[in-house]
């Protein structure tokens, strides 16, 4: 779980409203319109943060209604693979960050349970799933520690890979980074 | 808040005093008993470096919130030439400071600790009556924390309340608890580097002095010495070191399987705080400084890393 953006942008924006501002003098006037300017660019990010993905695929979707207009009026072969790959990318857009943020939630919740109740009959099989648990919380922990390495909590930051080579990308992220 | 007070303790003579007022705030990432803390301060007073007591409003009847005056402190947290993340975590002494300061630092500790857990000046504590009680309260505190205001369930948070419940320690020697006894926690005078004030005792009550030493062993609080290898607890020590002064200096022998359930639970009480609590009030905009929560929900990550390492080493 790292730190949000939604989340942090909204505690920037009344420390800045409330605290920083105010402190700055009336008399610094590129200072007072930049911070304003700050507060109002922020303020925008944190209306549309949670509804940008889904301004891209529908940006996406018209941009493949109009391609694929023009495709009946000019048979091109360059045009039709890049309305075919258009498609193929957009299918697999069709989860939103949001939904699989909530999916990742309630999974976490159910698995919360069935440790407990799995640990509670204190059986081989409780040892069993607690040291499975620990091996992939340290592996989770491990990644968000390298998310999150700028904030300098760290004791020794060199022990903590980048976090590059932590996250699992899927076959069409890498190839999307490549272009 | 910092303020100065022009009165007249006497009824005749006027006097200014400057003064730090300690209101609950609309939500806070501890809830705490100002009575309490009010009251270690009062029974400290004579015994240990701690800010003058002067008055309390525990209820709230002359001020908007619970509160409290005492007499304002001179000293720092960290040395003036030094950097360290919020509120004092990974303060870097150095060598020359810590050596001056890590006796104090133990025997203030010692000194908490030894004081009679039934003096008549500490009305608003509660007294565990059974071994394991002192355990138990504590595990059932810091976990209802999290279950009330956890964003996010997380597998290893119910793993680890799960192990506690299942081996809550005895306790052989009830004792008064600072709970939050920390580098970062104690202002000092940079010149002569004396411990001036002890500070932030609102979650002092009576448990197992096991949790006071556990929590000052909190990675977060700590950092590599000089060398890059040697991990300095507060700061100030290594752990075995830490441990055998304690012993030396208190004659009472620590029981290593409580301190590290009490590492356990620090780590756990850590989590609470920063991903619960304070995650919790950050969202729902409640405090004076979001910002800051937000930011420590960051420090989630390395605890959940030391909660998961210390659990390793018992299951």
């Amino acid at each position: 779980m790292e730190i949000r953006v939604a989340l942090a942008i909204k505690a920037i924006l009344k420390a800045l409203d409330e605290v920083v501002l105010p402190a700055v003098s009336p008399d610094n006037k590129l200072a007072q319109e930049q911070g304003h300017l700050i507060v109002a660019l922020l303020g925008l990010i944190a209306q549309r943060d949670a509804m940008s993905y889904e301004y891209d695929v529908d940006e996406l979707r018209r941009l493949i209604g109009l391609a694929s207009d023009l495709q009946s009026l000019a048979d091109d072969p360059v045009l039709n693979a890049n309305i075919a790959a258009a498609e193929e990318v957009l299918l697999n857009a069709r989860i939103s960050p949001a939904r699989l943020i909530q999916t990742s939630c309630q999974l976490s919740s159910v698995l919360a349970d069935q440790i407990e109740v799995l640990v509670n009959t204190g059986t081989e099989l409780a040892c069993t799933a607690a040291k499975t648990v620990l091996a992939a919380s340290q592996e989770q922990a491990l990644r968000e520690r390298s998310w999150l390495i700028q904030q300098g909590w760290e004791s020794d930051p060199g022990q903590v890979p980048d976090i590059e080579k932590l996250i699992k990308f899927s076959k069409l992220a890498q190839a999307g980074s490549q272009l | 808040m910092l303020f100065t007070l022009h009165w007249a303790p006497d009824g005749h003579h006027i006097q200014s005093n400057k003064m730090v007022l300690r209101m609950d705030p609309a939500a806070a990432v501890t809830e705490t008993c100002r009575l309490r803390e009010f009251q270690l301060l009062q029974v400290f007073r004579n015994s240990l470096p701690v800010p003058e007591p002067y008055w309390v409003d525990p209820k709230a009847e002359y001020l908007p919130y619970p509160a409290l005056i005492y007499g304002f402190a001179e000293g720092v947290t960290k040395p003036s030439s030094t950097l360290s993340n919020v509120t004092g975590l990974g303060t870097n002494l150095g060598p020359a400071l810590r050596t001056e300061l890590a006796p104090s630092f133990i025997s203030h500790l010692v000194k908490i600790h030894g004081h009679n857990i039934f003096d008549p000046g500490l009305s608003a504590f509660d007294i565990p009556d059974n071994a394991r009680q002192a355990a138990l309260w504590a595990v059932n505190w810091w976990q209802r924390v999290w279950e009330e205001d956890c964003h996010q369930e997380l597998p290893l948070m119910r793993l680890a309340s799960s192990w506690m419940r299942m081996n809550l320690p005895a306790c052989e020697q009830l004792s008064i608890v600072h709970c939050d006894f920390r580098t970062g926690n104690f202002l000092f005078d940079e010149q002569s580097a004396t411990i001036t004030a002890w500070l932030d005792w609102e979650l002092g009550h009576i448990g197992d002095r096991h949790e006071d030493l556990a929590w000052s062993m909190s990675r977060a609080f700590g950092h590599y010495a000089e060398d890059g290898k040697t991990f300095l607890s507060c700061g100030l020590m290594p752990e075995p070191e830490f441990i055998a002064r304690y012993q030396q200096v208190s004659g009472v022998h620590i029981n290593l399987e409580t301190l590290h359930f009490y590492r356990i639970l620090s780590a756990y009480k850590a989590i609470a705080i920063v991903l619960g609590a304070g995650y919790r009030n950050a969202r729902n905009s409640k405090s004076h400084q979001d910002v800051l929560l937000v930011w420590l929900t960051g420090l989630a990550s390395p605890l959940l890393d030391e909660l998961a390492k210390l659990l390793s080493e018992v299951i």
